[in-house]
């Protein structure tokens, strides 16, 4: 927890100076908004954070999310299968996904980065060619089931609360399982690892489906709550924002080092400059290079902060 | 090159005085002294971590002293770099080759300093040239062309064409480090004719190796180092392998031969291995026994195939054929997990890249080899693993407050008892401990000794992987020898000696 403070003082300082700057940021519906998307944006982030730590990558999970976004109206609506079995079969269909990324990386040796950019090409490709580029949607129908996106408990929108539950799953999974125990030693270094007697492969491959498996999660949930999903283009830079979210929270890429609390702080903050650009009216154009600014800034920020708090401590034995 | 040496004959090309070298808590050199005059070839020898490394490493400029001072055809010289050594003509030749397999001979040879018109365009004609003029230099004009890949040499031209590239840097001083360890007898014949045809031209060679038998053949001075201190030299006929050796480990042998614990009677045989051949096609069928309640070491030079048999015992290193049992029972060893199931454990020789997790806890490395009794489910059980930890450590009297301690700021002897207590903790039949004491003090040497013996006197077998004689003399039952993928030998306590086990390993 300590080593979130710094995303944590940047989200709450971003917080307070807009809402400074504009009251509209914390009228309703706003906030409420932004839970929403923090949730569905975090849940990515979350699996994102599992690969990250195993010092690996994940790239496809933006055009996982595409896919699911178009399988699950053509499953439900097209082909009339009940919307239990869709979700199986989305829930299968991406773990078998994460599976196939985790066995080309692991018995073929090919890298992390390669075989999810090939994946993120190649689902994008096939959800494309699956809707014929045709915009997808529930239309009117399913308006229980989109609930699930839409909708609120306790005055609080599903899917943060779906967030929540996954946050506290994949927490308890880290810190209390042997399997995150596997997962941060072999981030640490993959050759210990197998000197260890840890199943290295097997490690990394449940972390790939543990990846795409949320993808297709957080796939499901911006479906129903966008109900139009155009094939070419959701999803798009959904992996970046999800790997934004982790480095934020203070994965390293290098593997070995990370919070899932941290990367749902570092997505809550993404998600927070983005309506905070609608809200001040600073130019759309800059959305990108503002949202870059601030990562960079927080990045560096707690870098800096880190040698200052080494300064300070006993000299580290070299 | 071709200008005679200005200096008269007898006057030192490279002359060290007082030189110390602190590492954290542990002197790696002290006051060590030394003379190398040009055209002659100065052997150093000295077993691991006696301080042959440093003392090249400052020489060549790769690391300052703390205090002593190196003088250079009699003028006293600051080495900030190795460039700066190579500009006053010390090159060094390292053990691993470090050319560039993707380009060609020539290219490697002015790597760094390429010749060039106008700052860019690279004069690769004349770089060949120059490059053929150093080859013929070293007797290579006809063998090798200055266009050839680095990729398509065998070791010992690769070898070659690095002497080449020193000597096209007015090399006047040669510092070679392990230059035979992966060389063959013809490979190490060729470097010895061009050693001393260096020496001819005033060339000074410094020549570190393990292999007593090419000291001998190629120094006519030794210099012995034993724990950072000059422990002796020997010129012309009495570099004897028998008179290295006890130089090299010194007379004090009661060092370690305070822990041999009565060694208990072997009981029953824990690990047999038959005509075992691994699918690397290098090492040959090999075949020993180890029984329970005993400790065999395994000797050799680096390179003669003893990790890789480890590593096979391990199940990281493929087999092709032959048989393992353990404790009477023929076990698979397809990956470490099957070699944990049949109870087989192994210290790793490199304890930073593979022994430990560094950046995680003490207790997180202890727990990281089994997690059986320490989970349920899945689930891991913190408080068994923190009553696990601070148990091991009170047991191993690793100097650490708790468990939780990050494992990287212990020493390197504490950390080596931490790998070790994260495999004699489930008490495996079969402790496999490859240089268990590298990079260890005394102390920790003492301790490490100490539970590998219980640990046999309990009926586990031991086979330990050692390169120090010190500790190939005092601590096994028995010890064997392998060479180039081989088991050349088995000594038993009674006839084991120094000059014996040497010539086992060179057989």
């Amino acid at each position: 927890m300590k080593k979130n403070l710094g995303v944590l003082g940047l989200l709450l300082l971003v917080v307070v100076v807009t809402s400074l700057l504009d009251s509209k940021f914390l009228q309703s519906p706003n906030p409420s908004n932004i839970a929403r998307w923090t949730g569905m944006f975090g849940i990515l982030s979350v699996g994102q954070s599992f690969v990250i730590m195993t010092g690996g990558i994940d790239l496809s999970v933006g055009s996982v999310v595409g896919l699911t976004g178009c399988l699950l109206p053509m499953f439900t609506r097209e082909m009339g299968i009940p919307v239990g079995i869709a979700l199986l079969l989305i829930a299968g269909i991406c773990a078998a996904l994460g599976a196939f990324h985790g066995i080309l990386i692991t018995k073929l040796r090919l890298q992390p980065f390669v075989v999810t950019l090939c994946g993120l090409f190649i689902y994008r490709g096939v959800s494309r060619y699956l809707t014929g580029d045709m915009t997808q949607g529930f239309g009117d129908g399913f308006r229980e089931l989109r609930l699930l996106a839409n909708g609120t408990t306790w005055g609080l929108p599903n899917p943060f609360l779906i967030m929540i539950l996954v946050l506290i799953a994949s927490s308890l999974a880290l810190n209390f399982t042997v399997y995150g125990r596997h997962v941060l030693a072999v981030g640490r270094s993959e050759q210990a690892a197998r000197y260890s007697g840890i199943a290295a492969d097997r490690t990394l491959i449940m972390t790939y489906m543990l990846s795409t498996l949320m993808a297709g999660l957080a796939g499901v949930l911006f479906a129903l709550d966008l109900n139009s999903i155009q094939p070419s283009g959701h999803g798009n830079f959904f992996e970046l924002y999800a790997i934004a979210g982790a480095v934020l929270g203070g994965c390293s890429l290098r593997g070995g080092v990370g919070s899932v609390m941290g990367a749902i702080i570092g997505t809550a903050l993404v998600r927070v400059l983005y309506n905070a650009i609608n809200i001040l009216g600073i130019p759309t154009q800059l959305e990108f290079a503002f949202v870059g600014g601030v990562i960079l800034v927080g990045v560096a920020g707690e870098e800096i902060l880190k040698r200052l708090a080494g300064r300070f401590k006993k000299p580290a034995a070299s | 090159m071709d200008e005679p040496a200005k200096s008269p004959p007898n006057a030192p090309i490279l002359e060290a005085r007082h030189i110390s070298k602190r590492f954290g808590s542990t002197l790696a050199l002290q006051e060590v002294s030394l003379q190398v005059y040009p055209g002659e070839t100065l052997a150093i020898i000295g077993e691991n971590g006696a301080g042959k490394s440093t003392l090249m490493k400052i020489i060549s400029g790769l690391l300052e002293p703390d205090s002593g001072e190196l003088l250079i055809q009699g003028k006293a010289c600051w080495l900030r770099s190795v460039t700066a050594a190579q500009k006053l003509g010390i090159a060094l030749i390292p053990q691993e080759r470090s050319l560039c397999d993707n380009l060609s001979v020539a290219e490697n040879m002015f790597l760094g300093r390429e010749l060039k018109i106008a700052l860019v365009v690279r004069r690769i004609r004349e770089m060949e040239t120059q490059c053929a003029y150093w080859l013929s230099q070293i007797g290579l004009a006809e063998t090798l062309s200055p266009q050839t890949l680095v990729s398509q040499l065998s070791q010992g031209y690769q070898q070659m064409v690095e002497i080449a590239r020193a000597l096209s840097q007015q090399a006047k001083i040669l510092i070679m480090d392990e230059p035979t360890s992966s060389l063959s007898q013809r490979e190490t014949d060729r470097l010895h004719a061009l050693i001393r045809d260096l020496n001819q031209q005033g060339t000074a060679i410094l020549y570190i190796s393990h292999r007593m038998r090419d000291v001998q053949e190629i120094a006519r001075r030794v210099v012995a180092l034993r724990d950072g201190r000059l422990a002796g030299e020997l010129t012309g006929s009495n570099i004897e392998v028998e008179r290295m050796a006890a130089l090299m480990s010194g007379q004090n042998r009661h060092a370690a031969s305070a822990v041999s614990l009565p060694s208990t009677e072997p009981s029953s045989v824990c690990l047999s291995m038959k005509n075992l051949r691994l699918k690397d096609r290098v090492t040959g069928s090999l075949q020993l026994t180890v029984n329970r309640g005993e400790i065999v070491a395994l000797a050799g030079l680096v390179g003669a195939g003893r990790s890789r048999l480890a590593r096979a015992l391990f199940g990281l290193e493929p087999v092709e054929e032959g048989s393992i049992q353990l404790m009477g029972k023929t076990v698979l060893l397809r990956s470490p997990q099957s070699a944990i199931r049949a109870g087989i454990a192994l210290v790793p020789e490199d304890r930073q890249s593979q022994g430990l997790f560094l950046g995680m806890s003490i207790q997180e490395n202890l727990a990281m080899s089994q997690w059986a009794s320490l989970s349920r489910s899945g689930w891991v059980l913190w408080s068994k693993v923190r009553a696990m930890a601070q148990n091991t450590i009170d047991q191993f009297r690793i100097k650490a407050q708790n468990g939780a301690q990050p494992v990287e700021a212990l020493s390197g002897g504490n950390q080596q008892k931490v790998v070790l207590a994260k495999w004699l903790r489930w008490e495996p039949r079969l402790l496999i401990l490859d240089e268990p004491t590298r990079g260890v003090d005394v102390g920790s040497k003492q301790e490490i000794y100490q539970r590998a013996r219980e640990a046999a006197s309990r009926g586990m077998g031991v086979l330990m992987i050692s390169s120090e004689m010190q500790e190939l003399l005092s601590v096994p039952d028995r010890v064997i020898v392998m060479n180039q993928g081989r088991i050349t030998g088995e000594l038993a306590r009674e006839s084991l000696s120094e000059a014996a086990i040497m010539r086992l390993m060179e057989a």
